[in-house]
């Protein structure tokens, strides 16, 4: 697990998501992103081509990297999405089939 | 780079490319000029089918499509390189009565012809288009066209023409043509000149404008067309779908939607088409039309939603008076020759430029072109 | 024809983007009595340059990173936000804005006058590896560390150049990270003296880079100038980094170091946003020095079209204080238009300080430029184009058979046509070109832009939300 959190201002309330059928805990303002690397998972996605590991990379909603698929809808960007309650995040498979 | 030739073609695109190619397979000193990147005009700005069942079904167009069709499949290998060539299904989706009995009628004399094409009922077209939100059709006719990339195509023509000789300026607009008496003598594009013995001219919607730069006048028009491409979509749309309506649609309107979609080989769907009455020649996209296309192809696939555009683009599409295409010496000029305002273009070009090298070489093509003489309109231009 | 635009919601000026230079125009328009309507891509005004912490993760608020953020909350200012612009177009006398956000966001907008302000990202720069999980941008790193309160790794590299990079180590290091090595890829900057007198005056920013320097040198963290990582190796994720002279090029037998890392951070400076300025019709050129095409603006900013002005890193890599006084400028040029009374002396104090914020930012791009050097690193196995996995091996091919231009390139090969819209190829494709043809960038053409300029889903496009 390469990924760690910062302290959380005491009393911070959590949520819970599902990360590939398994339950995670996430914090109200992180992304996507930001729980899948907390979790020490950094391969979102593989591409269709060459079947190549991506995920995370400019952060900020640009490059189309850090696709996952969110409550059933696919290739969604992780970095640009801000947890809810009950998200179920699906990663891993090409982003097109 | 030499400033003489044997011939000049004006037009970069799939048919200027393909008819270079034939004629430098030929030995002919070929040189082709192009306002913009080789296949960067209407040929990029199509979706790449290579249509079967919507032309005109007199015997010269079905000999056209039956022929050219043959020679697609094996065109990969001729030149050497690849476009993504396949065989697709192919759907007009019919709302009208008076629409399914025309394409009955049509279907029953595209399948004589040898293209066959099948009339499918609602129950039928929702079997093989599950997503299709088939409510308001009565069904729909089928066929098995083509499809492929058009960039690559270009490209394969192109590499093809080089091989065998031929010269290709591309970002070379033509900007004047020199004359002496009936004949052209020189093709200018800026301070540079080149001479030839005949010039061809077939760049779309172009084809026009540049013909009169030898003080001819060609009954060419246009509409400004725009389309969209969308990322790679996971929904198995494997046929290509148009609405029958298309020409109902559009005819006579200030500017009007009918959607219609291919989708590629990586996934993404290429969606035509919002058509605008226009005498510009531009190339810019409008709000109106990438919505319009949208929600036109949202209430056809209501599971598409999501799905994201990428980009849009728009060309200049050339039609003649009675849509079938002009080709064949310029009247009025006696070394032009012009080609231009085809219908199902991709499909014709193999057999097409092949026939035009050779009737730019002063021989007569294998069939009667009367159909498509330039000068038929005379008097009606 | 025009389109309907009667029920489209009218304003005199649209602001598009709120960090620095978008939120000192709406401020300076306020002042002025002009109602502004101001569009940011993000949940949360401020950009990247004042990028709100969110509160649950952090528990201060995030007024202090600017008073210019205190303004929004005015009557006469319209803040939407989680929006993006995907297209504008001239309506009459003014400009039609397309946009597409949450339920209840307007989807059109008509806007006598328009400012532009959409900031810069990271400027991509590929090398053998860099598609790995692990490596992230510079910028990615700080909002992890910064605003997501993640430290988004365990063991750094940080490969780029300029001052943001010893920031970005300080705060990895503050968090618990360990920095294994920071490699600025320009020489060190012995020239920095001649620039003292630009440099007069800031203070704090010095002062930020003399204690990230001590904290490294603390850290035992390896610092090197003229170095890049040349190749990123590991299963599926970094685990090791190549280091090497930036002017080393592909040879084997340059030394070089092999380091242990899990993290890779890029932080090559920025390239600005130009895609909607140029879907908008705006000319551009090419800067040689900023190695991107900036907007062509007169004095007071405007772009080529009229009544559309463009500001900030967007316009030009200048930092958050030049974009603030740009800002400020075209605020008062567009204000002026719209016939507000503009005080003379005010815009000459808005155009000393930007002068002045602008020399300091002139030493930084001639101190650390992007490196001539980085395309030295690419194998014909790196892939460029991350979208469609386009090689540079197969960029040379088809360049080998004759195409000659940014858009034939990416006709043939499909480099630039994924969802990123060509934001991550466009520059290393053009570098590439030029070199393989011994060609300056400006002269291998550019793709116009067309819209949408961010992908928009197809519900999105419509007039109306269905």
């Amino acid at each position: 697990m390469t990924s760690s959190r910062l302290p959380r201002p005491a009393g911070s309330p959590t949520l819970t998501v599902s990360v590939d059928s398994e339950i995670a805990e996430a914090h109200p303002g992180e992304t996507v992103a930001t729980v899948l690397l907390a979790l020490g998972r950094q391969t979102f996605r593989h591409t269709d081509h060459l079947h190549a590991p991506r995920g995370l990379f400019c952060g900020m909603g640009v490059c189309f990297d850090c696709l996952v698929t969110i409550d059933g809808q696919p290739n969604v960007r992780a970095c640009m999405t801000p947890v809810h309650a009950g998200m179920t995040i699906e990663t891993g498979g090409p982003s097109d089939a | 780079m030499r400033d003489r030739y044997d011939v000049i073609i004006v037009g970069g695109g799939m048919l200027g490319l393909a008819t270079a190619y034939h004629l430098a397979r030929r030995g002919v000193l070929t040189l082709v000029l192009g306002a913009g990147e080789l296949g960067g005009g209407s040929s990029g700005a199509c979706t790449g089918r290579a249509q079967v069942a919507e032309g005109h079904l007199d015997p010269l167009n079905l000999r056209l499509i039956r022929e050219g069709l043959a020679r697609l499949e094996t065109l990969e290998e001729e030149l050497g390189a690849a476009f993504e060539w396949r065989r697709i299904g192919f759907l007009a989706l019919i709302d009208s009565q008076h629409l399914w009995d025309e394409w009955t009628a049509r279907a029953a004399q595209l399948t004589a012809a040898g293209i066959p094409t099948e009339m499918l009922d609602q129950a039928g077209l929702r079997k093989v288009e599950p997503y299709l939100n088939a409510d308001r059709f009565l069904g729909a006719a089928y066929a098995l066209e083509g499809l492929l990339n058009p960039f690559r195509f270009c490209a394969a023509y192109a590499g093809a023409a080089r091989r065998h000789g031929a010269q290709l300026r591309p970002r070379t607009p033509v900007t004047g043509m020199r004359l002496a008496g009936r004949r052209v003598i020189a093709v200018e594009s800026g301070t540079e000149r080149f001479e030839a013995d005949q010039v061809a001219v077939m760049c779309g919607a172009w084809t026009a404008p540049v013909a009169r730069m030898a003080g001819v006048e060609l009954p060419i028009h246009h509409t400004h067309a725009e389309a969209f491409v969308t990322e790679p979509v996971a929904l198995p749309l494997n046929n290509t779908v148009e609405l029958a309506s298309f020409y109902e649609t559009i005819h006579g309107k200030e500017r009007a939607v009918s959607v219609g979609f291919s989708r590629d080989a990586h996934g993404a769907l290429v969606v035509t088409e919002a058509v605008t009455k226009t005498n510009e020649f531009h190339r810019r996209t409008s709000a109106w039309g990438l919505a319009g296309m949208a929600a036109d192809l949202l209430r056809l696939y209501p599971a598409l939603c999501g799905v994201r555009v990428v980009r849009g683009w728009a060309i200049p599409t050339p039609f003649s008076p009675d849509d079938e295409p002009l080709v064949g010496w310029a009247p009025g000029c006696d070394n032009l020759f012009v080609a231009a305002a085809f219908m199902e273009t991709i499909t014709a070009v193999p057999l097409m430029c092949d026939w035009m090298a050779g009737m730019i070489l002063g021989e007569a093509p294998p069939a009667d072109l009367t159909l498509f003489a330039p000068g038929r309109f005379a008097g009606n231009v | 024809m025009p389109d309907v635009i009667a029920n489209h919601l009218q304003v005199e000026l649209a602001i598009v983007g709120a960090g620095p230079a978008g939120l000192a125009a709406a401020a300076e328009a306020s002042d002025l009595g002009v109602p502004v309507t101001l569009i940011d891509l993000f949940p949360r005004p401020g950009g990247q340059y004042f990028k709100p912490t969110p509160a649950e993760l952090d528990g201060e608020s995030g007024a202090h990173l600017s008073p210019l953020l205190d303004r929004l909350s005015q009557a006469d200012m319209r803040v939407i936000s989680d929006t993006a612009v995907w297209g504008i177009f001239p309506e009459g006398e003014g400009y039609l804005l397309c946009l597409y956000g949450p339920v209840g966001t307007p989807r059109r907008l008509l806007a006598r006058k328009v400012i532009l302000a959409p900031g810069a990202h990271d400027r991509p720069v590929p090398f053998p590896g860099w598609t790995l999980p692990g490596v992230i941008t510079a910028g990615a790193a700080l909002t992890l560390v910064k605003h997501q309160r993640l430290l988004p790794g365990r063991r750094f590299l940080l490969s780029g150049t300029g001052p943001l990079q010893l920031v970005l180590a300080r705060h990895l290091l503050d968090a618990g990270g360990e920095v294994a090595a920071v490699l600025d890829a320009n020489p060190f900057p012995w020239r920095g003296w001649r620039h003292a007198r630009a440099a007069w005056g800031q203070w704090e920013r010095l002062g930020e880079g003399w204690a990230a320097w001590r904290s490294l040198r603390k850290a035992d963290a390896l610092l090197r100038w003229g170095h890049v990582v040349r190749r990123a190796e590991g299963e599926g994720q970094v685990e090791q980094a190549i280091i090497g002279p930036v002017d080393g090029g592909t040879d084997e037998a340059v030394a070089v170091d092999r380091i242990a890392v899990d993290t890779i951070c890029l932080g090559h400076g920025l390239a600005p946003s130009v895609q909607l300025a140029r879907q908008a019709g705006c000319e551009h050129r090419y800067d040689p020095d900023q190695r991107a095409y900036l907007p062509v603006r007169d004095e007071s900013l405007q772009s080529t079209l009229p009544g559309l002005f463009v500001v900030g890193d967007g316009a030009g890599i200048g930092g958050k204080d030049v974009a603030q006084w740009e800002g400020r400028l075209a605020a008062l040029a567009a204000a002026a238009q719209l016939t507000r009374s503009v005080a003379a002396d005010r815009i000459a104090a808005v155009r000393r300080e930007l002068a002045r914020q602008r020399r300091f930012a002139a030493v930084l791009i001639d101190l650390f430029p992007a490196s001539a050097h980085l395309g030295d690193l690419l194998t014909d196995d790196t892939v460029l184009c991350r979208c469609e996995e386009i090689t540079v091996g197969e960029i040379r091919r088809v360049v080998a058979e004759g195409a000659e231009t940014l858009n034939a390139v990416r006709m043939v090969t499909r480099a630039g046509m994924g969802r990123c819209q060509g934001r991550m190829c466009g520059g290393p494709v053009s570098e590439l070109l030029a070199r393989e043809l011994g060609q300056p960038v400006e002269a291998l053409g550019q793709v116009t832009p067309r819209p949408p300029v961010v992908p928009v889903p197809l519900e999105g496009l419509l007039e109306e939300e269905a």
